[in-house]
């Protein structure tokens, strides 16, 4: 980076400190900019952009707050990898023992033992990284937005940096907030709406309905997955039923033959629902299949096809005690 | 009739007049959603037994999605409470087929 590049990223931390610090030498920030400029060359960000840029901001949140010439240079100084010993010698006790705090403070995550400079760096250095989230994986994302909630947005209000823990709140709620539709669990009522396919058309909105209003009153996850999970696998005996009304009386026997074909369907659906892991269109896909099948198999002209789906649902499951 | 269709008829004829809804009939009769709604259809498709929407009032007021009721018919108690007893009657015999007999729904 040439000189003159180099003075641009710097310019707006020195102005920022020369306000809250009109007098004060900032030959320190300067050196500092350039050890940090050296030690970072060549190393990016995860988005791309040249890794300097992160102390930077960093020491420039600092700097707006108000905060000391030691903590700007350490702010500057804080990932790069020189010995505490090193840090002493150039830029005097101060400045090694925030870095060094701050290190501590990652691996041991402890705020209590911190002081007050540590602290104000962590939560600096946490917003810039917070402002930049995106380009980090959505479960580092959560997991980073948890953590913020959690512990740093607290600690901002505890050491009276409001601006900073209200920043750092919305950003990690913004992540929170979008993060569900990136872990999409099969919905009870997409799981409902994609059995009813099966039921006749012009019946279907009653009884999607009818389930809509039973699910509503439902108390837990729990109930309201077994109460899908059964309709899944017995939708092929409704729509057995609502298709052939003269087909048998009342006293007429159930058929294995539906419930067979039911248990087949019931596989994807219910697993899909009832575990807690995101579901993907391949699994809705599989489900929607084994639908068509059930459809296939309903309106078959003998049992032949259904029976020969018994044997291998049998076969697959292995033998069962009797 | 299966058991179940037994078991759901024999809790709406205890109370006739009463209507009730899907969730409950599970409830009482201890059977899954998947097993009462079959049958309930079947029933309804008999006339054994109608269903109605609930009153907007009650569901409105609550914030929720309007429910499904169940009521027996004057024509499903009687003829249900006929059948049932044609069960009883019948004992433990094993079932052969179960053919459509002349008259019944």
């Amino acid at each position: 980076m040439n000189r003159q590049r180099s003075d641009e990223l710097l310019a707006p931390v020195l102005a920022a400190f020369t306000a809250a610090w009109p007098a004060q030498d900032m030959h320190a920030i300067h050196n500092a900019y350039q050890v940090a400029l050296r030690c970072h060359h060549g190393q990016l960000r995860k988005s791309g952009a040249p890794y300097i840029t992160h102390p930077v901001e960093v020491s420039k949140i600092v700097a707006r707050l108000g905060a000391r010439r030691e903590v700007v240079c350490a702010a500057l100084l804080h990932d790069i990898d020189y010995p505490t010993n090193r840090l002493h010698d150039q830029f005097g006790p101060r400045v090694a023992a925030i870095v060094t705090g701050l290190r501590r403070l990652e691996t041991r995550d402890d705020t209590a033992i911190a002081d007050h400079d540590v602290l104000l760096l962590k939560l600096a250095d946490r917003l810039h990284n917070m402002r930049t989230i995106t380009y980090l994986a959505p479960s580092k994302q959560r997991r980073k937005s948890e953590q913020t909630l959690r512990t740093l947005v607290p600690l901002a209000t505890n050491l009276g940096v409001d601006s900073v823990g209200r920043e750092l709140s919305d950003l990690a709620s913004n992540v929170l907030r979008q993060a569900s539709p990136v872990v999409p669990r099969l919905s009870a009522t997409r799981a409902l709406g994609l059995a009813a396919i099966l039921l006749p058309r012009a019946l279907r909105a009653r009884w999607l309905a009818e389930w809509a209003g039973e699910l509503a009153i439902l108390p837990t996850r729990m109930a309201r997955t077994r109460f899908v999970v059964h309709l899944v696998m017995s939708m092929p005996r409704l729509a057995r039923t609502l298709r052939h009304p003269n087909s048998a009386n009342v006293e007429g026997a159930g058929g294995t033959l539906t419930r067979t074909v039911g248990q087949a369907i019931a596989a994807s659906a219910g697993i899909a629902m009832a575990v807690n892991v995101s579901m993907t269109w391949a699994t809705a896909i599989v489900a929607l299949g084994a639908l068509t099948l059930a459809t296939a198999l309903l309106f078959a002209r003998t049992d032949e096809p259904a029976r020969r789906l018994r044997e291998l649902i049998d076969a697959w499951r292995g033998p069962r005690p009797r | 009739m299966t058991l179940q269709t037994q078991l759901v008829l024999g809790a709406l004829l205890e109370e006739p007049t009463r209507e009730r809804y899907g969730l409950e009939l599970c409830d009482v009769v201890g059977l899954a959603s998947g097993t009462i709604y079959p049958i309930l259809a079947r029933f309804e498709q008999v006339g054994w037994v109608e269903s109605t929407w609930e009153n907007p009032t009650v569901h409105e007021a609550e914030g929720r999605p309007r429910r499904r009721l169940y009521r027996l018919t004057s024509e499903g108690a009687e003829q249900g409470r006929t059948a049932l007893a044609r069960v009883h009657r019948a004992g433990k015999q094993p079932r052969t087929s179960w053919g459509l007999a002349g008259g019944q729904p």
